[in-house]
C-alpha cells in the first residue's frame, strides 16, 4: 500500500518548519545571563558572542552541551543563533533561484520562438559560466552579506528550474484544457499564469533542496576562502570552514554545523519529492 | 602538435601513476633530500621582484648575497669580501672575491653588482622591496673585474644594509625587460643550490650547485612542495610527507605533547600586528580616542590564549628583535575603565542606546580585513565584541585580497587589521612619515606629527649607535603617546622541524633568510634517540 | 543533420562570446588595477612606483581602452594563442596545457566512482520508491552532500593518510592510484547526491513506462527490468554527463588547495583574485568549449540511441 503525497509531506514539512522557528526563537532559546528578552533564563544559558578565552575549544560536557569554539564560544548556542543566517541565506536563494527560473521557463515554454531561443541563450551563457568569477566579483563589489551571498547563488542555480519548468510548460501548452481555456478567450498572460506555471512549478520545486543546501555550502566555500557572512553572525558554513584546521583535534566544532546543514537538507529534499511525486503518478 | 606533446607529457605522470601503483613505492635515497613546505608558488626567482616569503626563501638556497646576515643580525661577507664606505658615507666600494662563479662556471664580476644596482634604480623596475633603499644612489661603476664602487648623494645610516642584495647576471638581463625575462623561471644560481626542476603550482626541486664556490651543502636535495592549505600540510608533516612548516599555537602544543618525531623551535620575528586607524578621519582625529581603542583590548589575554603565551603586547613599531627597541617602555594596559573616560573627554558621549556619539555623529565604523588569516579572523571577532560594548559600533568587512591591498595602499579605509614585516634596518620613516603618504608612501593612516618628522631625519644622518639608541627612544614615546595605529603584538614564530633534520638555527629572520640558514640543515635517518 | 550541427555551432560561438564578455566586463569593473596587484605581492612588498606601473601597463597593453583590448584578445584567442599571464608573464595557453590534464584526470576518476555507487544505490533505491533502500540511499548521498568537501577531504585525509597510513596525505600522481585516491574520493563523495537523484529519477520513470509494466507482466526479472531502464534512460543520463562537465575542466578550487593539487580550479581562483584578466579568460574560453563539445556529442549520441528524438527537440532536463 503506497503512502499518499500528503502524508509523506506532513513530517518532512513539519521538520522543514522547525528550522525557521529555531532561527525566529533563537533570542529566547540561547542567551546569556544577562541578554535575554524579558529576563527569562533560556534553555541554553550562553550568549552566542561571548568568548570565553580560558574555555576555548572544550569537547562537549554537562556545561557546554556540543562543546566551544576556538574562541571560548558554545557551539550550539551558535548553532541556534546560525540557523537565523544559513536558513535565511538557503531560504532566500532557494525562493529566488525557483521564482527566476520558472518564471523565465514558463515564459519560454509558452512564448517559444525568439522569446524561447532568448531565454535558453540567457540559460547557456550562466551555465557557461565560471561561478567563482561571479562570486569573487561579487564579493569584491558588495560587501560580504547573508543576502548577497543568497543572491549570488540564486543567479547560478536559477537555469536549472528554468529548464525543468521550460520542458513541462512546452507539454502542458499541448495540453486539451490549455486548448480549451485559449479557445474560451483567455488571454496569453493568464494561461501562463493560471494553467501553465502551476502545473509546470513541480519539477522545480523539487530542485529547492538543493539550492537550499548549495547555498548553505557556498557561503562554507566563500568562507573558506575567507569572502563568507562577516562577524559576529555565526552562520553554519563560516563555522565549518573555521573548523577545519582543528578538525583532527576538535570535531565537534565542524560536526555540529554539518549535521544541522544534514537535516536540514534532508528534511527539504522529503518535502520536495513528497511534492513532486505528484508529477510523477 | 606541439601542444599535444605537452598535454601528454603533463597527462603522463597521472596515467603512468597507475602503472607505478602496481610496483610499489619508488625506492629513492630519500636520507639527503630535505622536504620543505612553501606556502604560496613563487611567480618568479628574480631576486630584485621577490617580495613574498616563498619566493625568498627558494631564492635563498639559488642566490648568495653580497653581504649577509647572520643570525644575531650582523652583517658578514657573502659575494662581497667587504663593503667600506669612505668617511663622509658617501662611497662604497665592494671587493668581491676571486673564484665565484655562476653555476653555468662563468665568474661573478663587478659588473654584475654595477648592472643589478642600475636596474634596481631604473624608474621602470618595480623592484619594490629595494628601491627604497637606494634612493640617494647616483651611480654604480666598474672599477676592475672584482671591484665596484657605488656613489650616493646623500649620507644614510641605513646604507650598508642595502648590500644585503643578491646579483644578477649582467650577460643574462641586460638589455632585456627584467619583469618578462624568461629566465625569471630558469635562474641561474651563484648559491649552494640551483634549481633542477619546476612543476608549476606543485614543486620546485633543487639540487646541488656543483659550480658553487663556498662549503658543499649537506643534503643533496631540496624539495619544496607548494601546500597552501595548513588543515593538509600539518597531518602531511606529522606523517613525514614535509620537514618543516610554520605552526600555529594550538599545532605547536600538539607536536609538543607528542614528542618523538617533530620537534618546534621559537623564534621573535621582526614583525607587529596592528589595527591602522585612518588618522584623516573625524573618529580618529583624537590621540584620546585611538589610545582608548587600544586600551579596550585585552591583549595579554589574547597573547596567552590564542598565541599560546607566544606573543607580548606591542609598545611600539619597534619590535625586540632590534638594537633600536625600547623595553622600558610599557605598552597601554587594558583598561576599559581609563579608555571609557578618555573617549567621554574626547567628546565620544554613551547615548540612551548605549552608543557612543559626537556632536550627532554616532562611533560606527567599517574595519576592512584582507581574506585569509585565521588568527586575524579570531583577534578581529574579539575586538568587535569588546568595542561593542563599550558603546562602539564596528562593522567587519572581509575582503577580497585585491581590493583589500587597492584600498590599503591607497589609504581608502576606515580602519584596516594588518601585521608589518619589518628588515634588520630599524628605519621607520617609510611608515610613520608624514610625507610617505599614498600612492607611493607606506603611511597609508597619513599619521603626522612634526616632533616625529624631525626626530626620523636626525635618525637617519646620526652614525652613532648610542646616540641612535636614545633617538629611536624618544621617537617610540611620541608615537606611542601619539598611538596612531593599534599596535597589537609582538609576535614569537613558532616553527615545527622534523628530527631527522640538523643544525637547525633561528635568528630574527626567521630560519632561512639568514646564512647560512637553510643551506646549513643536515639530514639523517628519522629515528629517535631511545 | 550539417545544417543542424553548424547552427549548432554558431549558437556554442555566440553563447562563448556573451560568457567572455560578462567575465571581461565583471573583472574589469571590479576594484583592484591588475598592473599594480601583479607589481606588489607578500608580505614585504610596497606599492609600485607610478613608472613601474605605467611601464607594465604598456607591456601588457593595458593603457588601451577596455572593448579594444577585448577584441583583440578575442581575435588573438581565435588563433589560440591567449596572451601572457599578468602575474608570471607566461603564456596563458601554456599554463591551462599544465593545469587541465591535472584536474581532467582526478575529476574524471572521481565522476566514475560516483557512478560506480550512485548507479547501484539508484537502482536499489528504484525498485522500492520510498522503502528502506531507497530512503538509505538518500540518506547516504544527502550526508555526503551536506558537508563541505573540504571537511568531508580534511576528515579522510586525517583518517587515510595520518591514522591509517594507507595513503600520503597530499596528492603524489608518482605513488599511483594510492597517491591520488583521497582527492579523487573527496570528489566522488561529492558528486554522489547528485548521480544519485537523477539516475534514480529517471530509472522510476523508465520503469513505469507502459513498456516496462508490459515486460513486468511477460514475467521480466527486476535485475532485467533495471537493465532494461537504465538502457532506456541514456539520453538523461547523457545529459547528466553533459552537465557535469564544467565541473570536469574548471576543477574544485577547495579540493585542490586542500590535498595541493596544481588544477584549472586553484588557477582560475589565483587568476581572479590577481585581476589576471588574461588566465580568467583563457580559462573560461577552453571550459565553455569543453561544455559545448560535450553537449554536441550527447546530442549525437541521443539521436543515435533514441531516433524517436526529432532535431532539436531533445531536452535535457526532461526526465528527470
Amino acid at each position: 500500500m503506497r503512502t499518499t503525497p500528503r502524508t509523506r509531506a506532513a513530517p518532512a514539512a513539519a521538520l522543514l518548519l522547525l528550522f525557521p522557528l529555531v532561527a525566529l526563537l533563537a533570542p529566547l532559546l540561547a542567551h546569556g545571563p544577562s541578554g535575554g528578552p524579558g529576563g527569562l533564563r533560556a534553555p541554553i544559558p550562553w550568549d552566542p558572542g561571548e568568548p570565553d578565552l580560558d574555555a576555548r575549544l572544550r569537547p562537549p560536557g554537562a556545561d557546554h552541551w556540543l562543546g566551544t569554539d576556538d574562541l571560548g564560544r558554545d557551539v550550539l548556542a551558535r548553532l541556534v543563533h546560525g540557523a537565523r543566517v544559513s536558513t535565511g541565506v538557503g531560504l532566500l536563494a532557494a525562493a529566488l533561484s525557483i521564482a527566476v527560473g520558472a518564471l523565465a521557463g514558463a515564459l519560454a515554454g509558452v512564448a517559444g520562438g525568439a522569446t524561447d531561443r532568448g531565454v535558453l541563450f540567457l540559460v547557456e551563457v550562466v551555465q557557461a559560466f565560471p561561478p567563482l568569477v561571479l562570486v569573487a566579483a561579487g564579493a569584491a563589489f558588495f560587501p560580504p552579506a547573508a543576502a548577497t551571498i543568497a543572491v549570488l547563488v540564486a543567479a547560478t542555480s536559477w537555469p536549472d528550474s528554468a529548464r525543468l519548468v521550460r520542458a513541462q510548460a512546452r507539454r502542458l501548452v499541448r495540453a486539451p484544457f490549455v486548448d480549451a481555456a485559449r479557445a474560451g478567450g483567455a488571454s496569453a498572460t493568464r494561461i501562463l499564469f493560471r494553467h501553465v506555471l502551476p502545473g509546470a512549478l513541480a519539477p522545480a520545486l523539487a530542485t529547492a533542496p538543493y539550492v537550499l543546501g548549495a547555498a548553505v555550502l557556498t557561503e562554507a566555500g566563500l568562507s573558506f576562502l575567507g569572502l563568507g557572512t562577516p562577524p559576529p553572525a555565526p552562520s553554519w558554513g563560516r563555522a565549518l570552514a573555521d573548523a577545519r584546521e582543528s578538525l583532527g583535534s576538535a570535531w565537534w566544532c565542524a560536526a555540529a554545523p554539518a549535521a544541522a546543514l544534514f537535516l536540514f537538507v534532508l528534511s527539504a529534499r522529503r518535502l520536495g519529492d513528497a511534492l513532486s511525486g505528484r508529477g510523477r503518478g | 602538435m606541439r601542444a599535444r606533446s605537452r598535454l601528454l607529457r603533463l597527462a603522463l605522470p597521472l596515467l603512468a601513476a597507475v602503472l607505478a601503483a602496481a610496483c610499489g613505492r619508488v625506492g629513492k635515497d630519500q636520507e639527503a633530500v630535505i622536504n620543505r613546505r612553501l606556502e604560496g608558488e613563487p611567480r618568479a626567482l628574480n631576486p630584485l621582484l621577490a617580495t613574498s616569503d616563498p619566493e625568498n626563501v627558494v631564492l635563498a638556497l639559488l642566490s648568495r648575497n653580497l653581504l649577509d646576515y647572520d643570525e644575531k643580525l650582523n652583517l658578514v661577507p657573502g659575494l662581497a669580501a667587504s663593503v667600506e664606505s669612505d668617511p663622509a658615507h658617501l662611497v662604497y666600494t665592494v671587493k668581491l672575491r676571486p673564484g665565484e662563479t655562476w653555476e653555468d662556471g662563468s665568474p661573478v664580476t663587478a659588473d654584475d653588482v654595477a648592472y643589478t644596482l642600475q636596474a634596481i634604480v631604473d624608474p621602470k623596475t618595480p623592484a619594490l622591496y629595494r628601491k627604497s633603499l637606494f634612493d640617494a644612489m647616483e651611480k654604480a661603476e666598474v672599477v676592475d673585474p672584482l671591484t665596484a664602487r657605488v656613489t650616493f648623494s646623500r649620507p644614510s645610516v641605513g646604507q650598508r644594509d642595502a648590500f644585503n642584495l643578491p646579483l644578477l647576471p649582467a650577460k643574462l638581463y641586460r638589455g632585456t625587460d627584467l619583469t618578462s625575462n624568461p629566465r625569471n623561471r630558469r635562474p641561474l644560481a651563484n648559491g649552494p643550490f640551483r634549481l633542477a626542476d619546476w612543476e608549476p603550482g606543485r614543486l620546485l626541486r633543487l639540487v646541488r650547485n656543483t659550480q658553487y664556490f663556498g662549503e658543499r651543502p649537506a643534503a643533496e636535495q631540496v624539495v619544496f612542495r607548494v601546500v597552501p592549505e595548513t588543515a593538509s600540510a600539518f597531518p602531511s608533516f606529522r606523517s613525514g610527507g614535509l620537514d618543516e612548516m610554520r605552526l600555529t599555537a594550538a599545532l605547536k602544543a600538539e607536536v609538543d605533547a607528542s614528542g618523538g618525531r617533530q620537534r618546534s623551535l621559537v623564534y621573535d620575528e621582526l614583525a607587529y600586528t596592528y589595527i591602522a586607524w585612518n588618522n584623516r578621519l573625524p573618529f580618529f582625529d583624537d590621540a584620546r580616542t585611538r589610545r582608548a581603542l587600544t586600551m579596550l583590548i585585552d591583549r595579554e589575554t589574547i597573547a596567552r590564549t590564542l598565541y599560546g603565551g607566544l606573543a607580548r603586547p606591542a609598545n611600539g613599531p619597534v619590535p625586540p628583535g632590534l638594537w633600536s627597541h625600547d623595553a622600558s617602555l610599557p605598552p597601554w594596559p587594558y583598561d576599559p575603565a581609563k579608555a571609557a573616560a578618555l573617549l567621554d573627554e574626547a567628546g565620544w558621549r554613551k547615548g540612551p542606546d548605549g552608543l557612543r556619539s559626537r556632536a550627532g555623529k554616532r562611533f560606527a565604523f567599517t574595519l576592512s580585513i584582507g581574506a585569509g588569516s585565521e588568527r586575524q579572523r579570531q583577534i578581529v571577532e574579539l575586538v568587535q565584541r569588546a568595542y561593542r560594548d563599550a558603546g562602539i559600533e564596528m562593522d567587519v568587512r572581509p575582503m577580497e585580497w585585491g581590493a583589500f591591498t587597492t584600498a590599503v595602499d591607497a589609504g581608502d579605509y576606515e580602519a584596516c587589521s594588518l601585521a608589518l614585516n619589518l628588515d634588520p634596518n630599524p628605519d621607520l620613516a617609510p611608515n610613520f612619515r608624514s610625507t610617505a603618504v599614498p600612492p607611493e608612501g607606506m603611511n597609508h593612516m597619513f599619521y603626522r606629527d612634526p616632533k616625529a618628522d624631525a626626530l626620523m631625519d636626525e635618525i637617519a644622518t646620526t652614525f652613532d649607535r648610542e646616540k641612535a639608541r636614545a633617538l629611536y627612544a624618544e621617537l617610540q614615546r611620541v608615537i606611542h603617546e601619539d598611538e596612531p595605529i593599534t599596535f597589537l603584538h609582538f609576535v614569537s614564530v613558532s616553527w615545527g622541524v622534523s628530527d631527522r633534520i640538523h643544525h637547525v638555527e633561528t635568528s630574527p629572520l626567521g630560519l632561512f633568510l639568514f646564512w647560512p640558514g637553510g643551506a646549513g640543515w643536515t639530514s639523517g635517518r628519522g629515528t629517535a634517540p631511545l | 543533420m550539417l545544417r543542424a550541427l553548424l547552427r549548432r555551432a554558431l549558437a556554442a560561438l555566440a553563447t562563448l562570446v556573451g560568457v567572455l564578455v560578462v567575465v571581461f566586463a565583471l573583472l574589469s569593473a571590479a576594484p583592484g588595477d591588475p598592473a599594480a596587484l601583479a607589481l606588489r605581492d607578500g608580505a614585504r612588498a610596497r606599492p609600485a612606483s607610478p613608472e613601474a606601473v605605467a611601464a607594465f601597463r604598456a607591456a601588457y597593453g593595458l593603457d588601451r581602452p577596455a572593448a579594444v583590448r577585448l577584441v583583440s584578445w578575442v581575435g588573438r584567442a581565435a588563433r589560440l594563442d591567449f596572451g601572457r599571464s599578468f602575474r608570471d608573464g607566461r603564456p596563458v595557453a601554456a599554463r591551462i596545457a599544465e593545469t587541465v590534464p591535472i584536474t581532467l584526470a582526478l575529476n574524471l576518476a572521481a565522476l566514475l566512482l560516483a557512478l560506480a555507487a550512485g548507479v547501484p544505490l539508484a537502482a536499489a533505491a528504484a525498485r522500492r520508491p520510498g522503502g528502506a533502500a531507497d530512503r538509505l540511499s538518500g540518506l547516504v548521498a544527502d550526508l555526503f552532500f551536506s558537508a563541505p568537501a573540504f571537511v568531508t577531504g580534511t576528515a579522510l585525509l586525517l583518517v587515510f593518510g595520518v591514522r591509517l597510513g594507507w595513503t600520503p596525505v597530499l596528492a603524489e600522481p608518482e605513488e599511483g592510484l594510492r597517491g591520488v585516491a583521497l582527492p579523487i574520493v573527496t570528489l566522488g563523495l561529492a558528486a554522489l547526491a547528485p548521480v544519485t537523484r537523477v539516475v534514480r529519477a529517471c530509472l522510476l520513470e523508465a520503469l513505469a513506462s507502459p513498456a516496462a509494466l508490459a515486460a513486468k507482466a511477460r514475467g521480466e526479472g527486476e535485475a532485467a527490468a533495471v537493465l532494461r531502464a537504465l538502457r532506456r534512460s541514456a539520453v538523461p543520463l547523457l545529459a547528466l554527463g553533459a552537465s557535469l562537465v564544467p565541473q570536469l575542466v574548471a576543477g574544485s578550487v577547495l579540493v585542490e588547495r586542500l590535498f595541493a593539487v596544481p588544477g584549472t580550479g586553484q588557477l582560475l581562483a589565483d587568476s581572479v583574485f590577481a585581476r589576471d584578466v588574461p588566465s580568467v579568460l583563457g580559462l573560461t574560453v577552453v571550459a565553455g568549449a569543453a561544455v559545448v563539445v560535450a553537449s554536441a556529442v550527447a546530442d549525437g549520441l541521443s539521436a543515435v540511441l533514441d531516433p524517436r528524438l526529432a532535431e532539436g527537440e531533445r531536452e535535457p532536463g526532461e526526465a528527470s
